[in-house]
């Protein structure tokens, strides 16, 4: 079964462009632009991975993502997140909320879907 | 899809977005320079640069995320309070977008340059930063790649143990050694050692650990890489292994005789034998029937082991069988091969990818949610044809009697989803006017401080939504009516201290939606229009006659006219409101109405009227003689009779009392030529036109028809009384009535001096 992912991200050029490279790989991704909506909606539709930004309007990545491992249907599903540069205090932040892994912006399509493949294999 | 298209397309996208991110970037600077202490505008700066920043660097603007870099620190600077926003910086910032944007659209070759003449900019910006020294925004040449040294090939033994929590990550082990498959050969033991009996276990909690012998080309490096997800959450232990006695390849083969065969069990021990050496291959055996077939076998087996041990093994497979007769190798073992390197974990991932990427295109272009407007056309267009041709289908089923339940129960499921259809179709297209009128707070902050003017804009209904195509065709005559406005409405700062306003001006935007039709309003409250200059000019020009009274309200509509404001620009009518001709008739392509109010002193008021969409049309089908026609149904209000003893006692003046008032009509028996005789009673159909009224009379009013608009085409394109034909029901074709241009046509038809209603004539002499 085609595995589902949920894609938060406030750039609409992000956005697409996760949509297209794991799209490519063979995943039906759906996307939504800010925390609220991502968690409002990985709360409609089970996602088998979300791919988040952290520095988004209404409702941060690091929120959301502790949000989501709130939800019981959550717990165990991988998270990564899109982090630009380094910024090794919000991986860190991120971890501890409970996210997954992480690709670090800009990322070349090949490395975002290795890490997806890795976490969660089609 | 390759890679390649995707770096492509994620360009393409990222200048969309780009040209969305400068648009927020310039309102909220705008909003900044008015407030320079505004945190909330702070950040949405620093957010729009860092988005940009991010997103271009992802998408492949690797000098404009440089760029940008150095921009945001400012504004990030701003946010921790160690930089004070004023205009300057404003200023300079707006400078730097504008040579964003030009970057975002320079040919690839120029890009660059582009934004290296904004260096200076970028400079004096940076010299707000505090104690920092402005840096060159001239991009970094990247660092050459290393050169690829030769792969050594590397022996690695790995424990790993994640720790308890782990899955509550979203991590499954697994994937580690997943991924230590794809970089090397593989040998993996798991270790149960911790793991509890049965009914104590957690099944939330990882209990194992894993022993992984791996030979690789990856480095220590590479491999604590593949951890980094887990790191500090499991024990990892990396440490190189003496590689393995290289092993040879032996090619053994044997006869397989009756006799062997007949012995139970004597081949698989032969095939055991040697399998227990290392890993074996049968290269060659007889062909297999039911049972075991005599003939030669050829077997490949890889071992670390001598010679000898094959000999051995061999002879202790047959020796277990004292009736065979041992006979030696037919011949020798083939020399040996050296067993080939492992293999090139990083070609094999990357081959999967690439059969994957191709695999699912398909998917990718679904996902895609900008569609061009191409494309929303022809659906729009498509839909139009199934709702007449739904049409043709009910009425169809109207005409066979005893129609099959069946048959009328699809006719009405083709309608209720062809009706559907249309408006998911026609919703695909609207779009919040926001965007539209989010131009022009540039536009009005860049041109009222050329003009030394100090105006506000005040944007209201900015989420009212209307069709793309009817946005698109707005931006220039709304731009047209904010720079006249701006230019001859807004007074300078002085000249409104003096009239007792105050200084700054209020220029309005404002949308909001009624019924079908969205109105959009441009208002000012600036020095109005003088409506004795534009009668003087009216006048001289033949337009009015001297001793005409009509309303000052009335005499504002003449600036309208064709050439009466653009023949001389500067001119009596105070240079004002120039080319507004040109607005109207753009406005009246797209089915809309265009009112101008003014209060001298006190400002003016451009109201437009245009229909949400131009492709479906709400029309009242009237009929004349044999032929049908539709009225937009927007511009109608009622039908009242028409007797004919009444018309013919009006001496031949198309007038009629209406509740009191005398409203012309237009009787389209009469314009368009109609020889048989009219019914006794005819129908007027009261239309407001520009807060007129008047009547079009006609035959019998036949209901309302929402119709799908077809264009004339050429045919029709000098044509001002349709604006199109729509196919009816039963094929036949209605022509679809353009109300301005028949009053207009009418007009120009009858005499001067007629009876036609002279606030018509004055409304539409056009």
């Amino acid at each position: 079964m085609t595995k589902i992912v949920i894609a938060v991200d406030d750039s609409m050029s992000i956005r697409e462009t996760v949509k297209m490279v794991l799209g490519s790989a063979g995943y039906e991704v759906h996307s939504a632009e800010d925390g609220v909506a991502g968690l409002r909606m990985a709360e409609q539709r089970k996602a088998d991975l979300v791919v988040t930004d952290l520095n988004m309007p209404q409702m941060d990545g690091i929120t959301m993502i502790t949000r989501l491992r709130a939800l019981p249907q959550y717990k165990f599903t991988p998270i990564i997140m899109l982090t630009t540069e380094s910024q090794d205090d919000k991986k860190v932040a991120g971890k501890k909320a409970g996210a997954t892994g992480w690709v670090v912006k800009p990322f070349d399509p090949g490395r975002l879907v290795a890490v997806v493949k890795m976490v969660c294999p089609p | 899809m390759n890679f390649d298209e995707i770096q492509r397309r994620s360009r393409e996208l990222f200048r969309q977005e780009a040209a969305d991110l400068l648009g927020e970037l310039e309102h909220a600077l705008l909003e900044l320079e008015r407030e320079p202490a505004d945190n909330a505008a702070i950040n949405r700066v620093f957010r729009a640069m860092h988005t940009l920043k991010g997103s271009g660097a992802t998408s492949g603007f690797v000098e404009l995320s440089a760029f940008l870099h150095h921009v945001e620190d400012v504004f990030n600077a701003a946010r921790e309070g160690r930089v004070a926003i004023n205009s300057v910086v404003v200023d300079l910032t707006l400078r730097l977008c504008d040579a964003i944007a030009r970057h975002l659209e320079a040919a690839p070759e120029d890009a660059a340059a582009v934004l290296q003449r904004a260096d200076p900019d970028l400079q004096s910006l940076l010299r707000f930063l505090p104690a920092k020294s402005a840096k060159s925004a001239a991009a970094a040449p990247a660092a050459p790649a290393a050169p690829a040294a030769a792969p050594a090939i590397n022996h690695w033994r790995i424990h790993f143990r994640p720790h308890p929590g782990v899955f509550q990550q979203g991590i499954d082990p697994g994937m580690f050694l997943d991924h230590l498959r794809a970089v090397g050969e593989c040998e993996i033991a798991a270790s149960t050692e911790a793991l509890p009996a049965l009914d104590e276990i957690d099944p939330e909690l990882s209990h194992l650990s894993w022993d992984i012998r791996l030979v690789t080309v990856a480095d220590e490096a590479a491999l604590r890489d593949i951890f980094c997800f887990i790191d500090g959450d499991c024990d990892l232990a990396i440490a190189p292994e003496e590689p393995a006695p290289a092993t040879t390849a032996w090619y053994v083969e044997f006869q397989a005789t009756p006799a062997l065969l007949a012995a139970a069990g004597a081949l698989d021990s032969i095939i055991l034998e040697l399998s227990g050496l290392g890993s074996h291959h049968v290269l060659e055996s007889p062909p297999a029937g039911d049972e075991p077939q005599p003939g030669r076998w050829r077997v490949k087996v890889e071992t670390a082991e001598p010679r000898e041990r094959l000999d051995d093994a061999f002879a202790f497979a047959i020796d277990a069988h004292p009736r065979i007769e041992r006979t030696p190798f037919d011949q020798p073992p083939a020399a040996a091969a050296p067993v080939a390197a492992p293999k090139n974990g990083n070609g094999k991932v990357r081959r999967d990818a690439n059969a994957a990427a191709n695999a699912a295109v398909a998917t990718a272009k679904r996902e895609m949610l900008r569609v061009s407007a191409d494309k929303l056309d022809k659906l729009v267009n498509l839909v139009g044809e199934l709702v007449i041709l739904k049409s043709q289908v009910s009425e169809g089923c109207n005409a066979v009697p005893n129609l099959p339940p069946m048959l009328q129960g699809a006719a009405e499921g083709l309608q209720r989803l062809a009706f559907e259809l249309r408006d998911v179709v026609l919703g695909v297209r609207m779009m919040p006017i926001g965007e539209t009128f989010a131009k022009f707070q540039r536009l009005t902050r860049d041109l009222s401080r050329d003009l030394g003017k100090e105006v506000e804009l005040v944007v209201e209904g900015a989420e009212t939504e209307m069709d793309k195509t009817v946005l698109d065709q707005l931006a220039d005559p709304l731009m047209h009516l904010v720079r006249n406005s701006l230019d001859h409405g807004c007074e300078t700062p002085e000249a409104r201290l003096a009239a007792g306003k105050p200084r700054t001006a209020t220029l309005t935007l404002r949308a909001e939606q009624r019924g079908d039709r969205v109105w959009i309003v441009v208002a000012d409250d600036g020095r109005g229009l003088d409506a004795a200059k534009i009668r003087t000019k009216a006048i001289a020009r033949g337009l009015l006659a001297p001793d005409a009274t009509p309303s000052d309200q009335e005499i504002y509509q003449f600036i309208m006219l064709p050439g009466f404001s653009t023949a001389d620009k500067i001119s009596e009518v105070s240079g004002r409101w120039v080319g507004l001709d040109v607005v109207k008739r753009s406005i009246e392509a797209l089915r809309g109405s265009i009112e101008l109010r003014s209060t001298p002193g006190q400002g003016a008021e451009i109201r437009l009227s245009l229909p949400l969409t131009l492709a479906i049309i709400e029309g009242l089908m009237v009929r004349v003689g044999v032929d049908r026609y539709i009225l937009p149904l927007a511009s109608a209000r009622e039908a009242i009779e028409l007797r004919r003893d009444r018309r013919l006692a009006a001496n031949g003046r198309n007038v009629v009392d209406l509740h009191g008032e005398m409203m012309p009509y237009v009787r389209l028996r009469e314009v368009f030529d109609y020889t048989d005789e009219a019914p006794s009673i005819e129908r007027i159909v009261i239309v407001e036109l520009e807060d007129k009224r008047i009547g079009i009379a006609v035959d019998e009013v036949l209901g309302n028809h929402q119709t799908v608009l077809k264009s004339l085409g050429w045919l029709g394109r000098r044509v001002d009384v349709f604006t199109g034909a729509t196919v009816l029901g039963d094929g036949r074709v209605a022509l679809i009535i353009d109300i301005p241009g028949l009053v207009a046509f009418d007009a120009a038809r009858l005499p001067a001096g007629s009876g036609l209603g002279a606030g018509a004539a004055l409304a539409m002499a056009s």
